[in-house]
C-alpha cells in the first residue's frame, strides 16, 4: 500500500483531534486508516454521484413537467374550442366548464352513435322511398332555383333513358319538350315562381329526344331557414293514356260528325215526307168540307185517318231522332195544367166513346192555376198513355188522375196517373215495354196495331222532365201508369191564350205566301182565302223581296228551304238591309228546335211546322196581327 | 454429497479445506479474469482431482465461504453419491445464435430423471435472453435451470469459460443433474428501485440499445453519470434499466455488457425490445443486502427439512460496485439463513440465470443475488 497516499481530510482532522499515538504506532495503523479513508471517499463520491443523478432526474422531470404543462395548456385550449364547437354543433349538449375531455369524448361518441343511427334510418327511409318510387313507377328529381338538377332517382333515369348519374348539373327545362308549343315550357317555368305544389300534364323529352307525355307534380323545397332553395318534381308516364285519350277524342269527333249527318238526313227526310203529307192532309180536310155523298164521305174519312196515322208515325220517328241526338229540349212556358188536361180528355173522349168505355178525369182542387213547363210535351206523354189505355181496354174505364203530392212555396209536386181496366201487362214485359219497337206481346201488334215507339218516347220525355214512368199492372184486370213531376208555380198570363173563334176571318189583311212547293202553296192559299185574306204568292226568297218591294203586306208566311234565295237569307235582307219590320212567320216542314231558335234569332216573329194545322195557323196569324194592331194604335 | 473447498490467492498460494473426497464427481473453479486462464491453475486442479469434470469460469469477484475475493480462485469439489451428471461444452460460435445454443444444450442433456441444468456461459457475446428461451423451448418447468454469465471484473471486454481445459473466450458449459435424491432450490432477488422519468425505447435491436425517447442512449447515461462517465461501461452498472410491463410494473432488470462509442449504442445482457417502456434504477447498500437475504429466504422455502449441503451464490457485478467495501455483507446475509453447515461458493457475474418468481420457466436476470442450493438425501 502507498505510504504517501493522503488520507481523507475529515479523517486527518479526526486523527489529529482524537488519536494521540506515537509516530511508530501510526505506521502500524496505516492499512486500517487507509481503508477508513477510502470509505469516506467512497461515501462522498456516492453522495455526489447520487446528488448529480437526482439533479439530472429532477431537471429532466422539471422539463417533462414543463412539456406536460404546455401540453395541458394546449389541450385546455383545445378542449375549450372543442366545447365551443360542440355547443354550436349540438345545441342541447349541456356541457359545462367542469366537463373534462372524457365527458366530451363520451358526448361525441353518443352524438356520433346517434348520427350514425340517424344516417342509418335516413338510408332506410331513402331505400323505402326508392322502392316506392320504383314500384309506383314515379320518377323523382330535385333541382335548385335555376333549374339545375341536384339529384335524380333511379326511376327518373329509367323514364328519361339517361345514362345513370349523368343528370346532375343538367338543366331541368331541357327535359321539357316544347313539342312545338311554347306554352308547355312557359307553364312549367311558372312552377318556379309558384309557392304551391302544382300538377301539370307536360310533353317531356328522353335522352334521345323522344317525346312522351307525363303527369308532373311539382312542389317547392325550402331550406331549414324557410328560404326557397329549389323544387322537387315527380313524373308519371301517361303516354299510353294520352294516346288513348287522343284516339277517343277522334272517335268522338267522328261520332259527332256521324250524328250531324244523321240529323241533317232526318231533317231532310222529315221535310221530304211532310211536304206531300201536308198536301194529303190539307186536301182531305178541304175535300171533307165540300158537299159529299155518304160513300164519298166515308172514303175521305179513311183518307184522313190514314194520313193522320202516317203523320203521327213521322212525328214519333222525328221525336226519337231528337231524343237520341239530344236535340229534344223542354220548353219553359206558362200554361194551365187543368185546362190542358181537360182539352186532352175532350179530344180523346171521342175514341173512348167509340169503344164504349168511360174516360174520366179526376183532378185535385188544390192544383195551382198556372205552372211553368212544356205543355206540348206533357200533353204528348198523357195523350200517349191515355191512347194506349183506351187501345188496350175493351170494357170498363180509363181514369186520368191528377194529384197534388206536395205543395211547396214555389213549386208543386204533381202525380199524373192513367188507370185502366184493360188486359194488363205480364210481369216479364213490364220493363221491356218502355223500349223502342216493343210491345207486351208480338201478337199485340197484330191485334192492336201501333209502332211501339210511343211509350218509349213518353218515357224519355218524362225522364227529361226529371222523373220516370212507374207501372203497376195485373194481368187481365188492368194497368196504372204514373209519373210525378215538379212544376214551378206561375202567375196567370197577362193575356190569355186566344180561343179560336167560330168565325175565322182575316178580311182586309194582305198576306204574302212564300213556298217553292206548288201543292203547299195551293193548299195554304185555299185556307187563307177561305178566311177572306188577300193572298199574294212567291216561290222563292227573291220573288218575295220583289213582292215586298212592290206592295205593302200585313204578314209574310215564309218557307225556309227554297231555291235561289232561302227563307233565312230573305228574312235577313228584309230585316237588316231593308229595315222592314213586316211580321214574318216561318213555315217549315222541318220540326227541329235548333231551326226554330235560328228563325227567331234572325228576326222572324213565329215558327210553324207543316203540315198546316188550320187552327194553329189562324191563331198564330191572329196573335201577330193583333200585336201589330196594338202597336199601331199605341 | 460431500464437498472439499480450496482457495488460491496470489500472495498466499493454495489453501485447502483438507476434507478429502473419495470420488470427486465435478469441480467448480471460479476465478479472476487475469488468473483463471493461467495454465498452472488448471494443472494444479487437475492434479488434485484427476478423474473429475473440472468446470472453470472467470468472474468479477469470487465468493468463497464467508468472504469475497478479487483475483483469487475458489475451487469447490463435489462428490455426488446418488446423482449422475453430464457436462457439455462447446464454443458459442458453433451455433448461429444464442437461441440455437439453448436449444442444443437442452436437447443434448434431455434424458429421464433430468432434474437440474447448471449453466456457465460466456458473458460477453452471449444474448442471455435468447439462450434461455432456447432452453425453455425444450424443457418443462420441472427442470430447474440456473447459472450465470462469466464476469471480467467489470471491464466488459471478454470472459473465460472452460471444461477440463484452460478456460477460453466464447465457451459455453452446461451440467445436467439426473436422479431422484438431489434436491435443488433457488431464489433470486434484486433490491433495486426505479427512479426518474419513464422512457420509451425508440430504437433497439435485440439486446443492443440505440435510443431512449428519441435521444442517444449512451448520451443519456453519460449525462446521468456525470463525472463517473469516464468509468463507462462499468459505471453503467449503477443505473440498470428496468423494463416495465403494460401495467407499468417492474418486470425485468437489464444491465450493460458493453458500449460502442462510435455508434453510441449499448449492449445489454438481455433484450431491450423496441417500443417497451424502461426506467433507470438505483439502489443502496441496505436495499441490496435485504435483497440477498430475501433470495436466501425464498430458496430456503423450497427446501425440505434437510439443510442444503452446498449453496451457490451468483451475484451481479453491479451490486459489487455499489456495495464496494461492504460487499461481504450480502454474503453474510445469505449465510445468516443457512448457517455454518453448507459449503458456500459463488461469483460476481455479468448475468444471472434462474426461474422467474411466479413464472416457473427460466429467465435471465441482472443485478440480482441468485442462489441455488443442493442437497442429496
Amino acid at each position: 500500500m502507498e505510504d504517501n497516499m493522503e488520507l481523507h481530510r475529515l479523517l486527518n482532522r479526526q486523527i489529529q483531534k482524537h488519536l494521540a499515538v506515537p509516530e511508530e504506532t501510526m505506521k502500524h495503523l496505516h492499512g486500517l486508516l487507509h481503508a477508513i479513508s477510502q470509505s469516506y471517499v467512497q461515501f462522498d463520491n456516492d453522495r455526489v454521484f447520487l446528488e448529480h443523478a437526482m439533479m439530472q432526474s429532477s431537471n429532466e422531470l422539471l422539463s417533462k413537467k414543463q412539456v406536460i404543462t404546455n401540453l395541458l395548456e394546449t389541450q385546455t385550449k383545445a378542449i375549450e374550442s372543442l366545447r365551443a364547437s360542440i355547443a354550436g354543433l349540438i345545441p342541447d349538449s349541456h356541457l359545462n366548464a367542469n366537463d373534462d375531455i372524457m365527458a366530451i369524448a363520451t358526448l361525441l361518441q353518443n352524438e356520433v352513435e346517434g348520427r350514425k343511427n340517424a344516417e342509418l334510418q335516413t338510408e332506410q327511409i331513402n331505400k323505402r322511398i326508392s322502392y316506392l318510387l320504383n314500384s309506383l313507377r314515379l320518377g323523382m328529381v330535385e333541382y335548385d332555383l335555376t333549374g339545375k338538377i341536384e339529384r335524380a332517382h333511379d326511376k327518373f333515369y329509367e323514364i328519361f333513358e339517361w345514362p345513370s348519374e349523368s343528370l346532375t348539373g343538367e338543366c331541368i327545362s331541357s327535359l321539357v319538350s316544347g313539342n312545338g308549343e311554347e306554352n308547355y315550357l312557359n307553364k312549367f317555368l311558372g312552377s318556379f315562381a309558384s309557392s304551391d305544389g302544382i300538377v301539370l300534364e307536360l310533353p317531356l323529352a328522353t335522352y334521345n329526344r323522344k317525346v312522351f307525355w307525363a303527369l308532373c307534380s311539382i312542389a317547392p323545397v325550402y331550406d331549414p331557414k324557410g328560404l326557397r332553395k329549389g323544387s322537387v318534381m315527380v313524373v308519371f308516364d301517361i303516354n299510353a293514356q294520352k294516346n288513348l285519350e287522343a284516339e277517343l277524342r277522334n272517335e268522338r269527333v267522328k261520332a259527332l260528325e256521324a250524328l250531324e249527318i244523321r240529323k241533317s238526313i232526318m231533317a231532310n227526310v222529315s221535310h221530304e215526307l211532310r211536304t206531300p203529307l201536308n198536301a194529303i192532309v190539307g186536301m182531305s180536310s178541304l175535300l171533307k168540307e165540300t158537299p159529299l155523298n155518304p160513300e164519298q164521305s166515308e172514303y175521305v174519312d179513311t183518307l184522313n185517318n190514314s194520313s193522320n196515322g202516317l203523320l203521327t208515325l213521322i212525328n214519333d220517328i222525328l221525336d226519337i231522332s231528337k231524343i237520341e241526338s239530344g236535340a229534344l229540349v223542354m220548353e219553359k212556358t206558362t200554361f194551365s195544367l187543368h185546362q190542358s188536361i181537360h182539352t186532352l180528355r175532350k179530344t180523346l173522349n171521342v175514341k173512348a166513346q167509340e169503344k164504349g168505355i168511360k174516360l174520366r178525369l179526376i183532378t185535385d182542387s188544390d192544383l195551382h192555376g198556372y205552372h211553368i213547363g212544356d205543355p206540348t210535351r206533357l200533353n204528348q206523354v198523357v195523350t200517349n198513355l191515355v191512347g194506349n189505355a183506351i187501345k188496350f181496354t175493351s170494357k170498363g174505364s180509363v181514369d186520368i188522375i191528377v194529384e197534388l203530392v206536395e205543395d211547396l212555396k214555389t213549386d208543386q209536386v204533381i202525380r199524373i196517373s192513367i188507370r185502366d181496366t184493360g188486359i194488363g201487362i205480364p210481369e216479364q214485359s213490364m220493363k221491356s215495354i218502355f223500349q223502342k219497337f216493343s210491345q207486351a206481346d208480338l201478337s199485340t201488334t197484330r191485334q192492336f196495331g201501333g209502332t211501339g215507339l210511343g211509350l218509349n218516347i213518353a218515357s224519355e220525355i218524362v225522364q227529361l222532365m226529371g222523373s220516370e214512368i212507374k207501372l203497376s199492372s195485373q194481368l187481365g184486370s188492368g194497368s196504372t201508369f204514373s209519373f210525378t213531376i215538379t212544376l214551378p208555380k206561375a202567375d196567370a198570363p197577362e193575356q190569355d191564350v186566344p180561343q179560336v173563334p167560330q168565325n175565322k176571318s182575316l178580311e182586309g189583311y194582305r198576306i204574302l205566301l212564300v213556298d217553292d212547293n206548288n201543292v203547299n202553296l195551293f193548299l195554304a192559299q185555299i185556307i187563307l182565302k177561305k178566311w177572306q185574306a188577300q193572298v199574294t204568292t212567291a216561290t222563292n226568297g227573291e220573288e218575295a223581296l220583289k213582292a215586298m218591294h212592290n206592295s205593302k203586306f200585313d204578314l209574310v208566311l215564309m218557307d225556309l228551304q227554297m231555291p235561289i234565295l232561302d227563307g233565312f237569307e230573305a228574312t235577313r235582307i228584309v230585316r237588316e238591309e231593308l229595315k222592314d219590320l213586316t211580321p214574318i212567320i216561318a213555315f217549315t216542314a222541318n220540326a227541329l228546335n235548333s231551326e226554330k231558335d235560328m228563325c227567331l234569332s234572325i228576326g222572324m216573329n213565329d215558327y210553324l211546322t207543316k203540315p198546316i194545322q188550320p187552327d194553329q195557323l189562324f191563331l198564330a196569324i191572329l196573335r201577330i196581327l193583333q200585336n201589330n194592331e196594338q202597336l199601331k194604335t199605341a | 454429497m460431500r464437498t472439499e473447498q480450496s482457495l488460491f490467492r496470489q500472495r498466499e498460494g493454495w489453501l485447502h479445506s483438507n476434507n478429502p473426497l473419495q470420488k470427486t464427481t465435478f469441480v467448480l473453479a471460479l476465478g479472476g479474469i487475469d488468473i483463471i486462464a493461467k495454465p498452472e491453475i488448471f494443472e494444479a486442479i487437475r492434479m488434485r482431482y484427476p478423474d473429475a469434470d473440472i468446470i472453470l469460469s472467470s468472474t468479477a469477484g469470487e465468493i468463497h465461504d464467508n468472504a469475497v475475493y478479487d483475483e483469487s480462485v475458489s475451487v469447490t469439489a463435489i462428490e455426488l453419491e446418488h446423482t449422475q451428471t453430464r457436462v457439455l461444452a462447446f464454443p458459442v460460435t458453433d451455433h448461429a445464435n444464442s437461441y440455437d445454443c439453448g436449444v442444443a444444450i437442452a436437447r443434448q442433456l434431455q434424458a429421464p430423471k433430468l432434474k437440474h441444468i447448471l449453466i456457465f456461459s460466456d458473458g460477453h457475446r452471449i444474448n442471455g435472453d435468447d439462450l434461455i428461451q432456447g432452453i425453455n423451448s425444450e424443457v418443462g418447468p420441472e427442470v430447474i435451470v440456473t447459472g450465470g454469465l462469466a464476469g471480467d471484473a467489470g471491464r466488459f471486454s471478454g470472459t473465460r469459460v472452460g471444461h477440463n481445459e484452460i478456460p477460453v473466450d466464447n465457451r459455453m458449459v452446461a451440467i445436467g443433474f439426473y436422479g431422484d435424491r438431489l434436491q435443488v432450490t433457488h431464489g433470486s432477488q434484486g433490491g433495486w428501485d426505479p427512479f426518474g422519468p419513464i422512457r420509451e425505447v425508440t430504437r433497439s435491436d435485440k439486446n443492443v440499445l440505440h435510443e431512449l425517447d428519441g435521444e442517444n442512449a449512451l448520451e443519456v447515461y453519460k449525462r446521468y453519470l456525470g463525472p463517473r462517465a469516464e468509468e463507462l461501461p462499468g459505471a453503467a452498472l449503477l443505473f440498470p434499466l428496468c423494463i416495465l410491463n403494460d401495467h407499468h410494473e417492474h418486470q425485468l432488470v437489464r444491465t450493460i455488457l458493453s458500449i460502442d462509442e462510435a455508434s453510441g449504442s449499448m449492449t445489454f445482457a438481455g433484450n431491450i425490445p423496441q417500443g417497451s417502456e424502461v426506467q433507470f434504477m438505483m439502489s443502496n447498500f441496505d436495499r441490496l443486502v435485504d435483497g440477498a437475504n430475501s433470495a436466501a429466504v425464498v430458496a430456503s422455502e423450497h427446501c425440505t427439512d434437510l439443510p442444503p449441503q452446498l449453496v451457490l451464490m451468483i451475484s451481479c457485478v453491479g451490486r459489487k460496485i455499489v456495495l464496494n467495501q461492504r460487499v461481504e455483507e450480502e454474503v453474510d446475509a445469505v449465510r445468516s439463513i443457512y448457517g455454518q453447515q453448507p459449503a458456500y461458493t459463488g461469483f460476481y457475474s455479468n448475468g444471472e440465470i434462474s426461474p422467474s418468481r411466479g413464472v416457473n420457466s427460466c429467465a435471465l436476470h441482472n443485478q440480482t443475488m441468485t442462489i441455488t442450493t443442493y442437497t442429496e438425501h
